[in-house]
């Protein structure tokens, strides 16, 4: 079946940003988790995360980002999060993770928080 | 049938649940329901969805593993229903073995006014409610 979910990346500074395009949903999820591993595998460990072109997120795929933060940090690294929507930020607030994962308007600042 | 009251039914397919997403977001669109009400319906929608195929069924395709998802709306309320044949999924949002689960859960809970859960005798029936502002 045909998807608009689409993965793009770009790296700053040793900070790899990774821009997502469409729905993150149950199908779109291990997607994502598959290149976040394959990524900390081969050594990086500072992530932005991009959702300025995803209007619909799912609790799986928060799931998976919750769990590679958890990852990523014990090994000194992070996730922050770029360009929530109202909605995904009113999404991320009722679970709570908002507390968790660090969240920016501005990619700069977003890129200026890992130092 | 009334023009308004709408019912599909599919396979339990991961596949499945993004024509289901889309089927509500045009239907949604045709009623001229506001962005973040429609949204907010869609979310609710897919994480139930998405729990039906995951734990109601097991992610196991069959084709007798039906979805039903009926879409209505009336006045300032749009009311959806989720049912399907499974094995039953609510138990509660803390759910302490598999997290998300109860993330799940919680995400569509807080995106509807109204949340009924009616456990059949084979499978679940998940009634929302929501109020258009």
């Amino acid at each position: 079946m045909l998807t608009n979910f689409e993965m793009q990346t770009e790296e700053k500074n040793e900070i790899v940003i990774l821009r997502i395009t469409g729905e993150l949903d149950a199908l779109a999820a291990p997607k994502v988790k598959a290149k976040l591993i394959d990524m900390t595998d081969s050594g990086k460990k500072k992530f932005i995360i991009d959702l300025k072109n995803v209007d619909h997120i799912n609790s799986l795929a928060m799931g998976i980002l919750r769990g590679r933060l958890r990852e990523v940090q014990e090994d000194s690294g992070d996730i922050k999060l770029l360009n929530l929507s109202e909605h995904l930020t009113s999404i991320f607030e009722m679970v709570g993770l908002d507390e968790i994962f660090e969240m920016f308007k501005l990619e700069q600042d977003a890129l200026d928080s890992f130092n | 049938m009334k023009k308004n009251n709408i019912e599909l039914e599919m396979p339990s397919k991961l596949e499945n649940i993004k024509i289901i997403r889309d089927f509500l977001r045009k239907y949604l669109e045709i009623e001229k329901i506001g962005k973040k009400s429609s949204l907010q319906l869609i979310s609710a929608v897919d994480e139930l969805v998405t729990n039906v195929v995951e734990h109601a069924y097991k992610n196991k395709e069959n084709e007798d593993n039906k979805i039903k998802f009926l879409v209505n709306k009336k006045e300032n309320k749009v009311y959806l229903t989720i049912e399907d044949f499974g094995t039953g999924f609510i138990k509660n949002e803390n759910n302490e073995k598999d997290p998300d689960r109860g993330m799940g859960l919680k995400i569509a809970k807080g995106m509807v006014d109204e949340f009924k859960v009616v456990n059949k005798s084979i499978g679940t029936k998940i009634e929302i409610i929501k109020e258009l502002k």
